[in-house]
């Protein structure tokens, strides 16, 4: 199905398909820089912007936005990542229209009142401490303060003195830097014409390019290796491992992606059968690729009673070092049938395609048909990824546990 | 043939098969729903459906437990299964070509060979997925509060089982609950999405030819609300967590839908009186109302996590919703419908959605309705039936619950 893709003078791209059969629509707004912008000392203002701009706008009162979200039937959420601000929405087709003018509304106009910033603050500090009580949550994000460089170490919650420090004009310093469209991307799913969209969303379309947004803080090298373990009262031991691997643009990115699905995928994944199915160590496990234009890394993580803690920490890093010359034809080809089943499946609902676009487009330029994709993946074999595994072998991982006993 | 309707065939031997075609669906969604879970245990096995739901990928008569995962991934099939306390559903999304070779595996998965090694090494999975459950401070504090308000009734028995009752059972208890539950008459094939009727139908009957039904049952004893006030403690715990049980209707009651739109006004995540009051003021972390609408019995439950120096104010504020007088306007009833409608909608996109769906219709109802159908209900409840609903609630009686940590 086609899509279109259409960069306006002042840096907005819009992605928009067109899908005939169905009555939903979606969008996704990706634009500015996140949480790694926020001052130093200010970490989680971008956070406290965000949830400040699905509030109130200037034209509408905090209870008539409301009103006119529900009213139209449209689910809206706006956030900040660590790289992006993400706006997103879904509702049915013939109310996109509604839900365009509204999104534009928040971006433009969004009400930074001293009335709802302490508001704001209160639920967001909750949410941070409330982290500390969730000990499968906590382990995640001790680990990335470890293994990010900063500013990229930072957590999606805010940190609770930066949080606490956060004013109203601090806010509006971070409005005029981020709000911005030079970078922005719009990726749209309904069905209604190009021009109706266009239409739609004109006033972004007019917006005024104020200036270039500027380049993110540089990347240093990193990891630096490490292996801690942090004391928690819980049943459970939580173990979180990472390696490096292929960033984004590399030619090892699809050869990875299959890796991964060796150790993981479906419930036929390595890691599924070596550790739970014929040990029983654990009722959770699994790898997680990441790749990014600056980084890649495999995750594995595990949660098991501290009494088989050890095991399963041994078992997962031999699955890993073992998959080299181990790999069967039978394993490959259910590899590359989950991983191209899951890729129809992810696209079927209009958001989950409108992100999976902005993601394609932010990361690879341009957005990759399934039949490119089948073929980079079909046309992998064996011996392709043995050279990859012996290029870059599982080792010296990253280890962070969580629990009663250091393993 | 009719690709928007509703399809429906009941095979000679007594299971129910249900589908609907979804035009923009590019996959399909496969399912078994079994209409049994924790309430139809007895005290001595007390967690064993949720056991069997994990046995039944570990081999089958044909199949070992690794031939049943590798069949998976050859279908590429996105696969896996759940038990609530009252069904056992096995589903996979797989796109349309693999439909017979996943029904084909999904029906051998049904008659499970529950081999003794498979069974020991399961337990020891599933004594770790109730220690994961226990370190989680909302799932542990949902789990014991509900076993304890329903101790005497069947829907406070626990889908997990505790590490006592699950240690203690045997591949025969298995067998015997496996004999007496997974009959064809107390289960329905679902389907919905791209796929093929007529050929789904032939298969499913050819592969169940030799299966054998008989009758089952369950019992409906009175769901009875009492006043109770009870605290539980833990070890350091930043939040305070709150769950109130009130009466509610069941799945079959004619207050659902209307008991539905009265829990959309007060409490859903947006627009709500819970929203105004408490999620927008940030005096919750979270807050949750809803209908837990069961099989002839049913309950409304309304959760917070806050701030402990919160706790009083969030108490008072949610009492206070629970009153037989009708505190809302026609306006916020209307925006409630459209949310509710315009969500519907949406999600009967989605393949799994709408076969999850078609399954609960079946085996609440007795047959399945269109989405159309649905938001049909949705828009015909006027202020006068939430009246009536809240007319024949007595919200006097309930349980309120505490998670607080031990220093408090």
């Amino acid at each position: 199905m086609q899509i279109n893709i259409k960069t306006y003078p002042n840096g907005l791209t819009l992605i928009y398909q067109q899908v005939k059969e169905i009555s939903s629509a979606a969008y996704n707004l990706n634009f500015g820089t996140g949480v790694i912008d926020d001052p130093e000392s200010r970490v989680g203002a971008s956070l406290i912007l965000s949830e400040l701009t699905g509030r109130q706008v200037a034209k509408y009162s905090q209870q008539e936005l409301s009103d006119l979200f529900d009213g139209n039937g449209i689910s809206h959420g706006e956030s900040a990542k660590l790289e992006r601000f993400q706006f997103q929405g879904s509702c049915l087709s013939a109310k996109l229209p509604e839900a365009l003018e509204l999104l534009y509304l928040l971006f433009d106009q969004p009400v930074l009142s001293e009335e709802s910033l302490p508001k704001v603050k209160e639920l967001l500090i909750q949410e941070i401490l409330s982290l500390q009580d969730e000990p499968s949550k906590l382990v995640g994000r001790e680990f990335n303060q470890r293994y990010f460089p900063a500013p990229y170490n930072r957590s999606l919650m805010g940190e609770l003195a930066g949080v606490t420090a956060t004013s109203i004009s601090d806010l509006e310093q971070v409005y005029k830097n981020q709000y911005q469209l030079s970078n922005a991307l719009l990726s749209i799913v309904a069905n209604l014409e190009l021009s109706e969209i266009e239409s739609a969303i004109q006033p972004f379309i007019a917006r005024v390019k104020v200036a270039d947004f500027r380049a993110d803080p540089a990347w240093p090298e990193f990891p630096a290796q490490f292996q801690d373990h942090l004391d928690y009262d819980s049943s459970q031991t939580q173990i979180l491992l990472a390696y490096k691997a292929p960033k984004i643009s590399s030619l090892d990115y699809y050869p990875m992606r299959l890796v991964n699905g060796l150790l993981s995928g479906g419930m036929f994944g390595r890691l599924f059968l070596e550790v739970r199915e014929k040990r029983g160590l654990c009722y959770s496990v699994y790898s997680s690729y990441t790749a990014h234009p600056e980084y890649g890394r495999l995750i594995c993580y595990s949660g098991t009673t501290a009494e088989r803690a050890r095991a399963t920490l041994d078992v997962i890093q031999e699955v890993l070092t073992s998959l080299v010359n181990t790999i069967t034809n039978q394993e490959l080809g259910r590899v590359k049938t989950d991983i191209l089943s899951s890729l129809v499946i992810s696209r079927e609902s209009s958001l989950s395609k409108a992100i999976s676009y902005a993601n394609d487009y932010e990361n690879f330029k341009y957005i990759r048909s399934l039949d490119e994709i089948k073929t980079k993946i079909t046309e992998l074999s064996i011996d392709d990824l043995n050279q990859f595994l012996e290029k870059n072998p599982f080792e010296n991982p990253s280890i962070l546990t969580l629990g009663k006993n250091k393993i | 043939m009719n690709m928007n309707s509703l399809l429906s065939h009941k095979l000679p031997n007594g299971l129910q098969i249900v589908g609907e075609y979804l035009p923009s669906a590019n996959s399909c969604s496969i399912g078994v729903m079994v209409n049994t879970g924790s309430r139809d245990e007895t005290v001595l096995e007390s967690g064993i459906s949720h056991f069997l739901e994990h046995m039944l990928f570990k081999g089958t008569f044909k199949r070992s437990a690794k031939e049943v995962n590798d069949r998976l991934g050859e279908l590429g099939a996105q696969a896996n299964a759940y038990t609530s306390v009252e069904h056992t559903t096995y589903y996979a999304t797989i796109i349309p070509e693999f439909q017979s070779g996943y029904l084909e595996l999904l029906l051998d998965m049904l008659q499970p060979k529950l081999d003794s090694e498979e069974f020991d090494m399961e337990k020891k999975v599933i004594l770790e997925e109730i220690a994961r459950k226990n370190d989680d401070p909302s799932s542990y504090f949902y789990m014991e509060t509900v076993a304890d308000y329903f101790a005497s009734h069947p829907l406070g028995n626990s889908v997990l089982g505790s590490v006592e009752s699950v240690s203690a059972i045997t591949v025969e208890q298995m067998r015997d609950y496996w004999e007496r539950r997974y009959q064809t008459k107390n289960m329905v094939l679902s389907v919905a999405g791209k796929f093929d009727w007529e050929q789904f139908c032939l298969d499913a009957e050819k592969l169940t030819k030799d299966w054998k039904t008989r009758d089952t049952s369950r019992n409906y004893p009175e769901l009875v609300f009492n006043s109770v006030k009870k605290n539980f403690l833990r070890d350091k715990l930043n939040m305070t967590h709150l769950l109130f049980v009130l009466p509610g209707p069941s799945a079959q009651d004619t207050d659902y839908y209307p008991a539905n739109l009265w829990a959309n006004i007060i409490g859903d995540q947006t627009g709500s009186k819970i929203y105004w009051d408490l999620l927008e003021p940030g005096i919750v972390e979270s807050c949750y109302l809803w209908v837990d609408a069961n099989d002839q019995a049913g309950s409304i439950l309304v959760y917070a996590s806050c701030d402990p120096k919160n706790i009083d104010l969030v108490n008072a504020k949610l009492k206070s919703y629970l009153t037989a007088e009708l505190n809302f306007t026609e306006k916020e009833l209307e925006r409630s419908k459209t949310k509710l409608a315009s969500r519907l909608a949406i999600s009967a996109e989605m393949p799994y959605n709408r076969m999850i769906n078609l399954s609960e219709n079946f085996l609440y109802q007795g047959q399945t309705e269109t989405i159309h159908q649905t938001i049909a209900k949705v828009n015909a409840v006027g202020t006068s039936d939430i009246q009536k609903f809240l007319d024949g609630r007595d919200f006097s009686t309930y349980g309120e619950y505490r998670l607080l940590a031990e220093e408090n």
